[in-house]
């Protein structure tokens, strides 16, 4: 369903009425830093990742940067005591150990000591059993614009599943995998002055490019409409940009469950994301999570340490379900030059 | 001789047509005084006119015409000039002789007649200053149609929000606040029936066709006891009656919508009827568009309205009046959204003897609202209503001159549907639900008593007694004890049957205006006045949504209730052409509504869980200057006011802005509204409006975190700690009254120019991570350049 904020500035398009919008100079007050965690664990085979930040003060990074941890102490701990302890990729990163996963049932406590000695723990939270999914559904979409040039069409993607009895929350994480090449040898240097100038590249035509999340907005969902249902719902948009569906899309979707506490905090945070500030808008909410600062358990945090039973499922989209695809992206470079390229055919792909 | 006399005579006679002066009487002895009856008709169909005003100055006399539009006055022997006024209508001065006792007869002409009118008035040129009343305020519809319309149409909704005291929250807001109060405490009464979406095409419109209303009344405080309901203002829209004595009409054409309206006589002068009807015309612009998109898509409203007066006898009447709105918006193979109004009024009137008058009126009035989503695996209807069904029995007395007695009896049944869901089509897996339905009787009796005490000192004075019940069939959820409303902390239900009251609220509305006058311009007032409201919006936006619901008081949720002091000083100046007043306000609100984060409102059957009471006061001082005569007239109007609001709950997620007060969404502390209308010529005027506020609250983020891909998100820990940037703006209008030997062109061709510099209005401010530029706030303007519009009426 379309949000009416949108129905109405469509409508004030179809009117004729002008549209615009500008910068504003706005300085907001300086606020505390406060510890912010997104991530969890799962039953899916490890590592599973967890982000810790502190916030920054509201701007540009000139003006303040989010300070993503490093050198902290975090283990995950079952109900039964057993731990396991976070491993650092890089600064703000932390894995669970490779292989090591979650059970169904259980409930999870993640604890933090900071660099610093501040101590951070989650409330429990259990890990609740997800239906598997019986299909997935792709669609082709075409969204509606008032501009049929800067249109967007993409590929929806439906899951299907028979939902339980009781009352039941979803979330829903795709990342996506695709082939695409580019046009090196119709490389453009620039010289000294700016001037352009032919300037070809040996390599390279082919690359395979990896999304860590498909989805542009958060998908979750949960079943007072529908509880006991065959569900189908829309779990994934992937627009094409004109380079994704050159060959076919491979999409790996986690169908995951939540408790729902994590399933109220998806949703504030859901409903900020879409806020613009605008009279059709509700008001802002204070986010909350399930961090708690064990020293100073009334200063606030931000984030929710989820446990989720997931369920996999790894589809490939060809480009033939694009009944009208977007004009072709041409990137007359490298294909490397791209983020999370590469050149290795993957051993999945297909022939 | 005789020829010497009659020469004598004739030459009187003709001064006295020449200066315009009537005589009354045939020369009875003495000097007097002599009784004189003046009567005050309606040009155009005879109507009698109840409540016009006949002051004469010379001997500060004044009275105000029966419910026959008769009055007395006991005048001496000699010349006296009248001055004759009566809301709605054109105001004379009349010069009469009186040479004994008799009778005369005036008629007015409705200001809605005159083309080249511009008035804003109270219903006498001196009512301001004269009367008790406080917080009332008057406007014609020729005011009204004398503003610079936008895409062609005048809105009378737009319009009250240039009166002190009344703002709205910008652009495509559909709603009004009165003195910091919430938009659903503002009750509308068209014709006499509830309204409760007055607006149509996302807010630019307001409901109802212009050509129908007669007058409306605002009472932003001093409201008198016959008006209940509703916590903080009175929007009274009356319908105007169709001539007795021929069918005529009016039609304008706009840049997306036309209207008609007709009236005249069926079968015999006591049987008269009115008909309109407004409708856009957006689809057919949108269907000629070659997008595939945009032709499929529909934009769509329109209005219908009847009211048929009948005359039974001298003394008795009927009046009906039939109304329907209906706005449907469809986006392209997406959501539709449709809402509708619909109202029915039947109200008898007698008249008793000059002194008493007898008023029984049913209303039923309808709200429906429902969205349809046609998803393929999750399309559904939605569909909620409201049913509103009174009946008033209201008394009138009019003492004598000085004084006037209202009581009466009101109730009416109320009926929700906040929500039915139903999947639409074999692939929904949407299971049917539906929220219970609420019902519930709200009864009231009240009196009210109006009395001028001598020349300096005038009262109006009322009490209403308020009665409230939630009935069954209900369950009720009974909570945990100590632990936060919320649905997991349900205990047990307790059940209602069908017609038993589940819960019970009463109380006592008083309400009283006094006038102090120190002169025949000046005077001071004060006022005090208490109202509940037990319906209420859920609406969590700072404007009205047409995805909104309204829920009744039950168990959990209390009446709102608010308490209103205020005051001002009138004064009249230059013969009542200038107008001026200072009024203050305190305003204390109880049991106001707010919403936890993360609120559902929608089809929630518990939603008691969701909701939050609080408190809020507002306060503040409104400026008026009004110039009412020649060339040039308007007024500046300015409105300094505060309203905050604060929620405070046993629990975190109960609290909100951490328990500190916090501004309500729609406090915009400096308000001004500069409105200009000046007559060229006999056939050219120009109209201006100027306004400007100060930006209304919004939440700015004061900490930046990483989320969900990593985008930026803003943490907001305050509510409505900021402002967006002062909204200001100019319209114009120039309108050209034409004469031509050809009917159908003898109109009024209204030139118009919305926002003439261009000032890009927020109409949202809004924090984004925009790839390629830092996390910053932005301004979306909807309406940031100049907008034309040319528009045509006329009367056929």
């Amino acid at each position: 369903m379309k949000s009416w904020k949108q129905i109405l500035i469509f409508g004030l398009g179809l009117l004729g009425m002008q549209a615009c919008i500008d910068p504003l100079d706005i300085q907001p007050e300086i606020a505390q830093r406060v510890l912010v965690v997104e991530g969890g664990i799962s039953t899916a085979p490890g590592p599973h990742t967890i982000l810790i930040s502190k916030s920054a003060q509201y701007g540009s990074r000139a003006v303040d940067e989010v300070k993503l941890e490093t050198g902290l102490t975090g283990w995950v701990r079952d109900e039964d005591g057993n731990q396991v302890f976070l491993i650092e990729q890089k600064p703000g990163t932390f894995h669970t150990p490779t292989g090591w996963k979650a059970e169904v049932g259980k409930s999870y406590t993640l604890f933090i000591t900071l660099e610093n000695g501040e101590r951070f723990a989650s409330l429990p939270e259990k890990i609740v059993p997800v239906p598997p999914v019986s299909e997935y559904l792709t669609l082709f979409k075409e969204q509606p614009a008032v501009n049929q040039f800067v249109q967007s069409v993409g590929i929806e993607i439906f899951a299907r599943w028979q939902d339980p009895e009781e009352d039941n929350f979803y979330i829903w994480d795709t990342q996506g995998e695709y082939k695409i090449i580019t046009y090196p040898e119709n490389h453009i240097g620039r010289d000294f002055f700016g001037n352009p100038f032919p300037a070809p590249l040996d390599c390279c035509k082919t690359c395979y490019v990896k999304e860590d999340q498909v989805n542009r907005q958060l998908r979750i969902f949960k079943d007072n409409f529908t509880n006991g249902n065959e569900q189908t719902e829309l779990i994934a948009y992937i627009e094409d940009d004109g380079g994704r569906f050159s060959e076919n899309y491979m999409a790996v979707i986690d169908h995951a469950s939540l408790t729902k506490e994590a399933f109220q905090f998806y949703d504030v945070l859901k409903n900020q994301l879409s806020i613009s500030g605008d009279i059709f808008d509700p008001p802002t909410a204070t986010i909350r999570g399930n961090m708690i600062n064990l020293d100073e358990p009334e200063s606030p945090t931000i984030g929710w340490f989820r446990g989720s039973d997931v369920y996999r499922d790894t589809i490939f989209i060809n480009r033939s379900v694009l009944s009208n695809p977007a004009p072709p992206r041409v990137i007359n470079d490298d294909c490397r030059v791209l983020n999370n390229s590469t050149t290795q055919l993957p051993p999945y792909w297909p022939g | 001789m005789k020829k010497g006399l009659f020469f004598i005579a004739f030459c009187l006679g003709l001064a006295s047509l020449v200066q315009g002066q009537r005589t009354i009487g045939k020369g009875d002895r003495g000097q007097g005084p002599f009784n004189i009856k003046m009567k005050i008709l309606d040009r155009e169909n005879g109507d009698p006119l109840i409540g016009a005003n006949i002051y004469i100055p010379k001997n500060g006399m004044g009275a105000a015409t029966d419910i026959n539009g008769l009055t007395e006055f006991s005048l001496n022997r000699g010349v006296y000039v009248l001055e004759i006024s009566y809301l709605g209508y054109e105001s004379i001065e009349e010069k009469i002789q009186v040479r004994g006792r008799g009778e005369i007869v005036f008629d007015l002409i409705s200001s809605a007649q005159l083309i080249d009118e511009i008035i804003v008035s109270s219903e006498a040129v001196d009512r301001n200053v004269k009367s008790a009343e406080l917080g009332k305020q008057v406007m014609t519809i020729s005011t009204i149609e004398s503003l610079p319309p936008f895409v062609g149409e005048v809105d009378i909704l737009k319009s009250i929000t240039l009166l002190p005291g009344v703002s709205s929250v910008g652009e495509a807001s559909a709603g009004f606040n009165v003195r910091g109060s919430n938009y659903d405490q503002n009750l509308i009464l068209l014709g006499g029936a509830p309204l409760y979406n007055p607006s149509h095409l996302f807010g630019f419109f307001s409901a109802f066709n212009t050509e129908l209303i007669q007058d409306i009344s605002i009472y932003k405080g001093g409201i008198p006891a016959n008006y209940g309901g509703r916590a903080s203002s009175i929007v009274d829209l009356r319908f105007k009656r169709g001539s007795q004595e021929k069918w005529e009409g009016k039609a304008s054409l706009g840049l997306i919508s036309a209207k008609v309206s007709a009236g005249g006589p069926v079968f015999t002068k006591k049987l008269t009827a009115m008909v309109a009807g407004r409708t856009s015309y957006s689809n057919y612009i949108l269907n000629a568009v070659d997008d595939a998109n945009i032709k499929n898509s529909s934009a769509n409203f329109y209005d219908v309205n009847a009211i048929l007066d009948f005359d039974i006898t001298e003394n008795t009447s009927v009046r009906y009046s039939f109304y329907r709105s209906a706005d449907k918006f469809q986006l392209a193979s997406d959501t539709s959204f449709a809402w509708s109004n619909q109202n029915h009024s039947l109200s008898l009137r007698k008249n008793f003897g000059q002194k008493f008058l007898i008023d029984l009126t049913a209303v039923d009035a309808n709200y429906k609202f429902s969205i349809l989503d046609d998803g393929r695996f999750s399309a559904f209807n939605l569909d909620s209503d409201i049913r509103d069904q009174g009946l008033n029995l209201g008394f009138k007395w009019f003492i004598g001159e000085k004084q006037d007695l209202s009581f009466g009896a009101q109730t009416k049944l109320l009926t929700l549907n906040s929500g039915s869901l139903t999947p639409d089509g074999p692939d929904s897996s949407i299971v049917p639900f539906s929220v219970a339905e609420e019902k519930a009787q709200e009864s009231g009796v009240y009196i009210q008593h109006n009395v001028e005490i001598g020349k300096w000192l005038g009262l109006s004075y009322g009490l209403r007694y308020n009665q409230y019940r939630f009935l069954g069939p209900g369950k009720v959820p009974n909570y945990l004890p100590l632990l936060p409303r919320a649905a997991e902390n349900i205990s047990s239900f307790t059940e209602f049957g069908d017609g038993d009251v589940i819960e019970q609220y009463e109380g006592f509305e008083p309400r009283a205006s006094i006038r102090f006058s120190f002169d025949e311009n000046t005077s001071l007032k004060l006022g005090y006045n208490r109202m509940f409201q037990y319906i209420h919006l859920i609406s969590n936006t700072t404007t009205i949504a047409p995805t909104d619901t309204w829920k009744l008081s039950d168990s959990y949720l209390k009446p709102q209730e608010v308490v209103q002091y205020s005051g001002g000083l009138f004064r009249n100046w230059f013969d009542n052409s200038l107008e001026t007043s200072v009024e203050v306000f305190y305003k204390d609100l109880k049991n106001i509504l707010d919403y936890k984060d993360g609120a559902t409102l929608l089809l929630n059957p518990n939603l008691e869980s969701d909701l939050l009471n609080g408190e809020g006061e507002a306060y503040g001082i409104e400026v008026y200057l009004e110039k009412k005569k020649g060339d040039l007239t308007g007024w500046i109007s300015y409105t300094y006011a505060l309203s905050q609001r604060r929620v405070i709950g046993s629990y975190p997620e109960e609290t909100i802005n951490n328990g500190d007060w916090y501004s309500s969404n729609y406090e915009k502390p400096h308000i001004l509204s500069v409105v200009g209308d000046y007559k060229i010529s006999d056939r050219v005027k120009a109209s201006a409006i100027f306004t400007y506020s100060t930006g209304r609250p919004a939440s700015y983020p004061t900490a930046k975190f990483n989320y969900f891909n990593g985008t930026n998100i803003g943490l907001y820990d305050q509510r409505n700690g900021f402002r967006v940037p002062d909204y200001h703006r100019l319209d114009l209008s120039l309108t050209f009254n034409l004469f031509t030997p050809y009917d159908i062109l003898n109109g009024d061709f209204v030139l118009s120019m919305y926002n003439v510099y261009g000032r890009r209005n927020a109409f949202s401010v809004f924090f984004d991570d925009i790839v390629g530029a830092p996390p910053q706030a932005f301004r979306l303007s909807i309406l940031g350049i100049p907008f034309p519009s040319l528009s045509y009426k006329f009367d056929f």
